[in-house]
């Protein structure tokens, strides 16, 4: 099974030009760690919220050149805020996409068991009317997302991961300054 | 007859409509059901419901990124489901968006329970810092549409959620 750090090498190489929000935790020091870029929005905190953003920033994009606006999220965010998927279902963005990293467990604080792991998250958004792909190695992972930019949403794709995580420096930047760079990014 | 909040929901509408959102977001409430009404016909602003105030809020903080103007509409208790999304996403990020609100609690609720989030909330909303003004019937009627204009152009100038919070069913001080 691939690590976050694997899919997110992939997601990298495919965004340079996409706006991406990532959700708080090692997630959002993984991504940037990778790089950081104007394009990249990422969460300090209010776990769970990443696809709500993205729903608006979707919506606020539509007659804009940008292909998608992707949202980068746990599974135990998702379970956290299940109300984006009914959202996503109900609005239907075209530019929505969202990729759940499924390790059935809250890595980031110590790798306590999550409800994911008994559940099947791309089950409960495929019953909220979404498009769901899902997948499990990083080959899987690079077809999905190639895909996935190119066809209109609202598409999810959830992909298992291992449990492994990276130790990054903790993102402390104050929030206007990344909003500041991830709004003038979206206004070219 | 009409009614103190029929003509409160008048003057909301009116406030909303000099704004000139781009996207109204509501989740239902009898008391300002005409103003949920009229926005929904309306083809000036895009509209929908959300299933839950804090994704609302997410929703909205991304219609604002995104250079949009969004206006929210809900009952105070959502503000309760909200409340972390507001503070640590749209005022940490400086994200403007205008939240209105409308009072539960007082004279007049017959909820044996939602008293204890409605009355404490303006003490609760303080402690956290979100601005928040309140109307109610001792400002004039007609003064509500102007605040309601001068609080979403707050938002934008100040650069994060402003809410307003008005009680439409009159009477003595709630």
């Amino acid at each position: 099974m691939m690590s976050r750090l694997d899919a997110l090498k992939v997601l990298f190489k495919y965004t340079e030009n996409i706006p991406v929000i990532s959700s708080c935790g090692n997630t959002s020091r993984e991504w940037a760690s990778l790089g950081r870029r104007d394009n990249h929005l990422y969460m300090v905190d209010t776990m769970g919220l990443t696809p709500s953003v993205a729903i608006g920033v979707s919506l606020a994009l539509e007659n804009k050149e940008f292909k998608k606006c992707i949202a980068i999220e746990g599974d135990g965010g998702v379970l956290m805020n299940p109300n984006a998927f009914a959202s996503a279902g109900y609005l239907r963005p075209k530019k929505w996409l969202l990729i759940v990293f499924d390790n059935e467990c809250f890595a980031s604080t110590g790798g306590q068991c999550s409800l994911a792991s008994r559940l099947d998250i791309g089950k409960v958004a495929q019953g909220y009317n979404l498009e769901v792909i899902q997948v499990e190695t990083a080959d899987a992972f690079e077809h999905a997302v190639q895909t996935s930019i190119e066809k209109d949403g609202p598409i999810v794709i959830h992909a298992k991961i291992n449990q492994e995580n990276q130790k990054n420096p903790f993102i402390n930047d104050d929030p206007a300054v990344l909003a500041y760079k991830f709004s003038c990014f979206l206004s070219q | 007859m009409t009614t103190f909040r029929d003509l409160a929901c008048e003057e909301i509408i009116k406030g909303i409509e000099e704004v000139e959102p781009d996207y109204f977001l509501s989740i239902p409430c009898s008391t300002v059901g005409p103003v949920i009404e009229h926005f929904e016909k309306s083809d000036k602003v895009t509209s929908f419901p959300v299933s839950r105030e804090e994704d609302g809020v997410g929703i909205a903080a991304g219609l604002s990124l995104g250079g949009k103007l969004p206006i929210m509409l809900i009952q105070d208790t959502g503000i309760g489901n909200s409340i972390l999304a507001i503070t640590t996403f749209a005022q940490a990020y400086h994200v403007p968006m205008l939240i209105l609100v409308t009072r539960r609690g007082g004279f007049g609720e017959i909820n044996s329970a939602v008293n204890l989030f409605s009355e404490p909330l303006p003490r609760i909303l303080d402690d956290a810092g979100v601005k928040t003004f309140k109307l109610d019937y001792r400002l004039p009627l007609k003064e509500w549409s102007v605040a309601i204009k001068q609080a979403a152009q707050y938002a934008k100038d100040t650069h994060r959620p402003i809410i307003v919070m008005f009680n439409i069913k009159g009477g003595a001080e709630q």
